[in-house]
């Protein structure tokens, strides 16, 4: 008996040491040498088989969109390079970034990814101690053909050290329902340009009895949108950088007006009912697309845009328009483009030329098009045929970015804690919980207490 | 020590408690010292963490987003009396063998065996502008009350409540269930001998008689509005509108997860940890000494 007891405990024991006793490996600081075996741009003998192991969320579904199109890409991938597999392994987005933080801790060179997907901006940058650089990779010819670089290198500044390589461009644009605008009494050919134009024509299809804008507030989100739909008309590039830097406060009145335009639509009844619990996807561009109101303030790739709109509505009802002015100055017709994804390579991985490669094939001029023509989203890739573009609506996007008239989203470069900040306080203005002074301070003290956490 | 029958008895116990003691020690020891360190630093999860002595906790007592959240955890304990009631007054009645208890002893539970992010997901649709509840209202003429249930600040919180409500009696009931079935039927059988009925009835003789399943169950309760209310947060209101439904273990996950804030994660989970001890010690000390 004593025998078997001593038997089971140990068999216990060396079952719990063993599944405890994995080394973890210690976290990499930015710039440090990784741990891969392969030198980068070490070539894979040909009999050796490698497998690049791909995160993101547009995986999740591969039946359609951005999935559909990157499951295409992974196989021709595997058909031009025999010895290497794509292991797409589709993550949600809601938790996205949580999944990845766990991985990144775990540091695991064979089971974690080696390239993963990120969205623009901050969100790169706070990953950036579990990339890989770039720079070695990045060709000035690869450079020129891509943009983007601004939001996936250091210092915000293209020229800085890359982490990543946009794959798409997403945007801010309104969209309008022209059959709507037509039954409120409105023409369709001339939509709203100016604040009180767009407030008139609010109150007029609130009379037939239709939403002026369909909003959906329950994650804070389309008040961000706002603001950064908005914030050309009084916000300059040199405030902006003044703003981030925390010599321009967020109690400024450049910034405040834009809450008090904020606050003006929700008081005027611009919104459905029940838009502060209406989730942005896809409530609210359901509650569009059905007709029940007339403007969205929408995206110009992958999801609640001109293709899914005009699927629904038909490509002639629709019709695109960048924020109403409310103070007219030289960008005030801008609109903000960023917040797009981007392919990133893990500090971990262990054949990163391969996973480059992959991602540059990605990115490729070829892939641009179908990216364009297949999955109605803007390419990164700027090498496309804009005569590609059929519908009228993307081809006013397209006029529009070929002309400039577009801004870094403000979001893109502000700290996670400040963006949370604006859309709570956002939600407050617009729940009656706060005023536009109040909702300011408190943005501005998330800005301090961000930047004083960032400096310690 | 084994050559003793009482030695060889202690090693056969220590053996067979290892186990378990090194799954605590794994599981639930080590991470929790690991939070507890981890709230002194400055840490992202990712890389070396530097010590920064109490400055997480400096921060949080200055943290209004806390103190909402805080006050909110609050609101949600001060309802645990409700919980028990509503649970302990359906216990009785099926108890009681009132028509059709049979059917009712399932259908309350079955809201218990249902995933909060079903139930939240559920709610979320029933509660809209144009869902289900406001339609009824509308229906039975009451249309001036309908409202945004979830989107409005007033009443984003006791909605909450009531759905947590929801989900939360059916185990309620079964956990009183089986105390009343322990209590002699002697009992109450001579309270309703000598005429007690009603609030007496309930007071002096169900009361008493429950007293340590409904310290059982309120403790369970305390804690559980204290740490296992995210999936209802997460699935209906995300904490808002605002901070309206912001609870501390919500604000935890936001600072670990949205902000790379692991540190001050740390922190307030330790915090929360303190204020579940000191919340449940103050509960138990209370019914003490009403016992005594």
């Amino acid at each position: 008996m004593q025998r078997h007891l001593w038997s089971i405990f140990f068999v216990v024991m060396l079952l719990l040491v063993g599944g405890c006793s994995r080394p973890r490996e210690a976290a990499v600081p930015p710039g440090a040498p990784t741990p891969s075996t392969a030198a980068p741009g070490a070539a894979v003998p040909a009999s050796e088989s490698i497998t690049l192991t791909v995160w993101d969320w547009h995986a999740a579904d591969p039946s359609k969109g951005v999935g559909l199109w990157l499951t295409n890409i992974d196989r021709e991938y595997e058909k031009a390079h025999p010895g290497v597999k794509i292991k797409h392994v589709g993550q949600s987005h809601t938790e996205y970034y949580e999944i990845l933080k766990a991985a990144f801790a775990a540091a695991s060179p064979d089971k974690g990814p080696d390239v993963v997907m990120l969205h623009q901006g901050n969100r790169i940058m706070d990953q950036r101690p579990s990339l890989r650089p770039l720079t070695e990779y990045v060709t000035p010819d690869f450079k020129r053909k891509i943009v983007g670089w601004d939001l996936t290198s250091d210092n915000f500044d293209p020229n800085g050290t890359p982490w990543a390589v946009s794959i798409a461009v997403q945007g801010l644009v309104w969209y309008y329902n022209k059959a709507v605008l037509q039954e409120a009494g409105l023409d369709p050919a001339k939509p709203p340009r100016t604040w009180s134009e767009f407030l008139d024509a609010c109150d007029k299809v609130k009379a037939v009895g239709k939403a002026g804008i369909a909003v959906g507030e329950k994650e804070g989100f389309w008040a961000d949108w706002f603001v950064n739909s908005a914030y050309f008309q009084t916000i300059t590039s040199s405030d902006k950088e003044r703003l981030l830097r925390g010599d321009m406060k967020f109690t400024d009145p450049k910034f405040t007006i834009i809450l008090e335009r904020l606050k003006e639509l929700g008081d005027r009844g611009c919104f459905q009912k029940g838009a502060m619990s209406t989730p942005l996807f896809p409530d609210a561009g359901e509650e569009f697309m059905r007709g029940k109101a007339a403007f969205f303030l929408g995206l110009i790739s992958d999801v609640a845009h001109w293709k899914e709109f005009g699927e629904m509505i038909g490509a002639e009802n629709l019709g695109v328009m960048t924020c109403p002015v409310f103070q007219p100055g030289p960008d005030a017709d801008k609109f903000p483009t960023g917040g797009a994804f981007a392919y990133a390579i893990t500090r971990t991985c262990q054949h990163p030329q391969e996973a480059f490669d992959y991602i540059a094939f990605v990115a490729s001029d070829e892939h641009a098009a179908t990216f364009l023509s297949e999955v109605g989203s803007f390419p990164a890739n700027q090498t496309y045929d804009r005569g590609l573009i059929k519908d009228p609506c993307a081809r006013q996007i397209a006029d529009w970015m070929a002309a400039g008239k577009t801004g870094p989203h403000l979001g893109d470069r502000l700290p996670t804690e400040v963006g949370e900040a604006i859309r709570r306080e956002c939600q407050r203005l617009l729940s009656g919980q706060t005023d536009v002074t109040g909702a300011a301070q408190a943005i501005q003290k998330a800005a301090d207490a961000a930047r004083a956490s960032r400096s310690r | 020590m084994t050559r003793t029958p009482g030695g060889r008895a202690l090693l056969t116990a220590c053996l067979f408690l290892a186990p378990a003691c090194l799954l605590l020690v794994v599981l639930r020891v080590v991470p929790a010292g690991s939070a507890l360190w981890h709230a002194f630093t400055d840490w992202d999860g990712v890389q070396p963490a530097r010590a920064v002595g109490l400055a997480n906790f400096a921060a949080l007592l200055r943290d209004p987003v806390f103190w909402t959240a805080v006050r909110n955890n609050l609101v949600l304990v001060l309802c645990v009396p409700l919980w028990i009631l509503v649970s302990l007054v359906l216990a009785i009645l099926i108890h009681q063998e009132v028509p059709g208890w049979r059917f009712f002893r399932a259908a309350f539970f079955l809201p218990s065996v249902l995933s909060p992010v079903i139930v939240g997901t559920l709610f979320t649709a029933v509660l809209r502008q144009d869902g289900p509840v406001n339609r009824m209202l509308e229906l039975v003429g009451l249309g001036r009350l309908t409202h945004d249930w979830l989107g409005n600040p007033t009443t984003a919180l006791p909605t909450l409540v009531l759905v947590i409500l929801w989900c939360v009696f059916g185990m309620g009931v079964i956990v009183f269930l089986a105390g009343l079935a322990a209590v002699p039927d002697e009992i109450f059988e001579a309270a309703r001998l000598d005429g007690a009925t009603g609030w007496v009835y309930l007071r002096h003789i169900i009361v008493p008689s429950l007293r340590r399943v409904i310290e059982f169950w309120g403790v369970n309760l305390v804690v559980w509005s204290f740490t296992s209310l995210f999936a209802f947060v997460y699935v209906m209101t995300g904490g808002g509108p605002g901070y309206a439904t912001m609870l501390v273990e919500y604000q935890l996950y936001l600072q670990a997860f949205e902000f790379n804030r692991m540190g001050y994660a740390c922190a307030l989970g330790s915090a929360l940890f303190l204020m579940v001890f000191g919340v449940v010690l103050l509960q138990v000390r209370l019914m003490a000494g009403e016992e005594e």
